[in-house]
């Protein structure tokens, strides 16, 4: 069994003047759920379509365990599976024909998959009437279907919590987890770092078109800024005075901490002392999403 | 390079596209259209004393209920057979990229060329089953609400019913070659410009200008060229001593035209790279 | 981007002009041989059909009528559709060449319509011995000529 399910190499992708991709690698490691981050514009969903085979690169290779992605016809391997933007249906079938209609393209006879997936992503019960009529969270839901019908040993999902409640989201990720657990790999799109923070290890984080991180969010963490809280004081003029080394910024109708953890019980500690009053104090931004940021708003993105 | 053992799947993609149109308002209205329209020609017709007198056959609408399947024939073969049968055609492929699937089913295991096929095949079978439904329409109108009598050739003899039915059956036949010829046009048009309205009308605009371009004296070699000639082949059937060439040859274009775009039609979609949508 | 997609179909029309250029020079479909072959024998099974819609016997299936078209002024050559044609009948009938001129008009399918000389042929309608009313088949018809 190849170690790496996912071997993409110096793929570029150009419209007339704009890069899309510039000179990507991607490697995902079979087993792994990895993450691909990057905000709008920057190329995720270009790269998707690369890896899924519907847009063609002007440059570069893309290997799935070991062998081309797509085959001598143009067709993608059958272990691949998943979709680039939101999936799309035929509204006017309803969704389980829709999914026996996707077993038939896969040369399949889908029976009894069909009935097992709909069931696995909760969606029996409204499988019988036509996808016009789906909210946008069961459509997504209905998209993780379909790529599961085809068995794929690699599945790429592209922002798979579009539009599901936070129940949808437990359950999608528990989902994924347990693919994972199989053996399965996952290469997951997002543009929150929350989202991928809490199902992946290794994560690509694309700007503009170019990578500029590839690796594990551990090491991204490490490396990471001090977290940015909100604090609302008493008196936040005289909580300004007492932060040193430009700890705390005024902002708006507060302040604006950045500090790890030691420095900033220190600073709650000496603001409690001189009398100060804490009403309010919540991590506004993760160090992983300070660090998203610095790291994609530098090629300009956003 | 090792041959792919995995069938192209051709018959998975014409048995879904089937069952897609099936499922389509718009396509069975038309089939019903089809069969029923002309039972409300012919009593227009017999409600009042005028005959459709400028067009073959049209004197004698009220005189042989064969001559109902002619004239509906005459009237829809220029005109409304390459409308109708682009209804399905001309959107078949544009309606993936309406619907934004051409990812769904990109993503599984039919190769392009299988979805090609599968919807070239189910938008031809529906090109023979609108002139089917019209044939068997326009004669059932004709013999029940007109009547059985003999049909007046167009050389001035006698038909009997039984072979007229025959005739009449054969003449819409010949219908069938130039309307796949329309039904590639409309694949082709709908491949490349991604749009249903313009699939569904551009063949149709095609066949008007071929039709204005066949009144154009003294081209007649233009006029055998052209995709809408076949559709009056069946002159020759309906003659004291019938000839076939022109059936032949309008046969022969019609092949031409169906080759050519259904070529075309299929290097545009191998070719495509799904960028957006 | 467009250039790409409509390519293929410039090359498709450009290619059938190509053809229809080359194939040029080719022959007429409608001539005045074929259009007077045509006309006569139409004519003499018209007379026929007239008399058995009325229910009267006739020798005419065993007659000849045979026709002389032009088309237009002396000047026209007699060829092509128009509106213009002039097909004149010669009907042996009771011994004597009757002569009939039925004006033709001929569609560029091939096909035409004769109208008849009314105070020869009578009026577009006939009664059959039911009372029927029926087209006067000499009023006028319709044939196609053989343009393949």
């Amino acid at each position: 069994m190849p170690t790496t399910a996912l071997d993409a190499r110096g793929l570029i992708k150009r419209y007339d003047d704009v890069v899309a991709l510039d000179a990507v690698d991607l490697r995902v490691a079979a087993g792994s759920v990895h993450g691909l981050l990057g905000p709008n514009g920057a190329g995720k969903t270009t790269l998707l379509r690369v890896l899924l085979g519907l847009t063609h690169p002007d440059a570069g290779t893309v290997h799935v365990f070991d062998r081309p992605m797509s085959d001598s016809r143009g067709r993608l391997q059958p272990d691949v599976a998943g979709f680039a933007e939101a999936p799309r249906f035929y509204p006017f079938l309803t969704g389980r024909r829709n999914l026996e209609l996707l077993a038939a393209y896969d040369q399949d006879d889908g029976n009894g998959r069909v009935e097992a997936v709909l069931d696995r992503l909760g969606l029996t019960g409204r499988a019988g009437s036509r996808v016009a009529g789906y909210s946008l969270g069961m459509r997504q839901r209905l998209g993780v279907a379909a790529a599961l019908v085809r068995r794929p040993r690699l599945l790429i999902l592209d922002e798979p919590a579009n539009g599901l409640d936070p129940a949808g989201i437990r359950d999608l990720r528990e989902l994924l987890r347990e693919l994972a657990a199989d053996g399965g790999t996952v290469l997951l799109s997002s543009h929150q770092m929350a989202e991928v923070e809490a199902l992946c290890d290794e994560v690509t984080i694309l700007g503009s078109g170019t990578v500029v991180y590839d690796g594990s969010l551990q090491r991204l963490r490490e490396s990471a800024p001090a977290p940015e809280y909100r604090l609302r004081t008493v008196d936040d003029e005289a909580a300004l005075a007492l932060a040193e080394d430009e700890l705390a910024v005024a902002a708006g109708d507060g302040l604006t901490v950045r500090a790890r953890a030691e420095a900033l019980d220190g600073y709650v500690a000496k603001l409690v002392a001189a009398g100060i009053g804490v009403r309010e104090l919540h991590q506004s931004v993760s160090p992983l999403e300070r660090m998203f940021f610095a790291l994609t708003e530098a090629g300009g993105a956003r | 390079m090792t041959t792919d053992p995995r069938p192209h799947g051709v018959a998975t993609a014409y048995r879904w596209e089937m069952e897609k149109l099936a499922a389509l308002l718009r396509v069975r209205l038309t089939a019903v259209a089809c069969f029923l329209a002309p039972f409300g020609l012919v009593a227009a017709l017999r409600l009042q004393d005028a005959v459709p007198a400028d067009t073959l056959f049209g004197r004698w609408t009220h005189f042989s209920g064969f001559a109902t399947p002619m004239v509906v024939l005459v009237f829809t073969g220029q005109w409304a057979l390459p409308l109708l049968t682009c209804l399905v055609a001309g959107d078949i492929f544009a309606s993936e990229d309406r619907y934004d699937t051409w990812k769904t089913i990109l993503t599984r295991s039919c190769t392009r060329l299988g979805v090609f096929w599968g919807k070239a095949f189910a938008g031809m079978t529906f090109a023979v089953l609108v002139v089917v439904l019209l044939a068997l329409g326009s004669l059932a109108a004709g013999v029940l609400v007109i009547g059985a009598r003999p049909l007046v050739s167009l050389s001035g003899t006698l038909i009997p019913p039984g072979p007229a039915a025959g005739l009449v059956l054969e003449s819409w036949a010949t219908a069938v070659p130039p309307t796949l010829g329309f039904t590639a046009m409309g694949l082709l048009f709908s491949v490349a410009t991604r749009n249903g309205p313009a699939g569904i009308l551009g063949p149709s605009a095609v066949g008007l200008v071929m039709q204005l371009l066949s009144f154009v004296n003294g081209v007649d070699v233009l006029r055998h060229l052209l995709l809408t000639t076949p559709y009056g082949s069946w002159h020759g059937l309906m003659s004291a001593h019938p000839y076939y060439a022109p059936l032949l040859w309008g046969g022969l274009v019609s092949a031409v035209y169906l080759a050519g775009c259904l070529a075309a039609g299929y290097l545009l979609l191998r070719r495509r790279s799904f960028d957006e949508g | 981007m467009t250039s790409n997609r409509t390519r293929p179909l410039a090359t498709l029309l450009t290619g059938a002009a190509l053809l229809a250029a080359s194939a040029g020079c080719g022959t007429v479909d409608i001539t005045r041989v074929k259009l007077q072959d045509d006309v006569g024998p139409t004519y003499r099974n018209m007379y026929v059909l007239q008399h058995r819609l009325l229910g009267q016997d006739t020798d005419a299936p065993a007659r000849l009528a045979t026709a002389a078209c032009a088309k237009g002024g002396p000047e026209t050559p007699d060829e092509g559709p128009g509106d213009d044609w002039t097909c004149q009948v010669y009907w042996p009938v009771n011994g004597t060449l009757q002569t009939l001129s039925y004006e033709v008009q001929v569609k560029a399918t091939g096909c035409y319509t004769a109208q008849g000389p009314a105070y020869n042929v009578g009026q577009q309608n006939l009664h059959d011995p039911d009372g029927r009313t029926v087209p006067n088949p000499l009023y006028a018809f319709d044939g196609c000529l053989n343009t393949g």
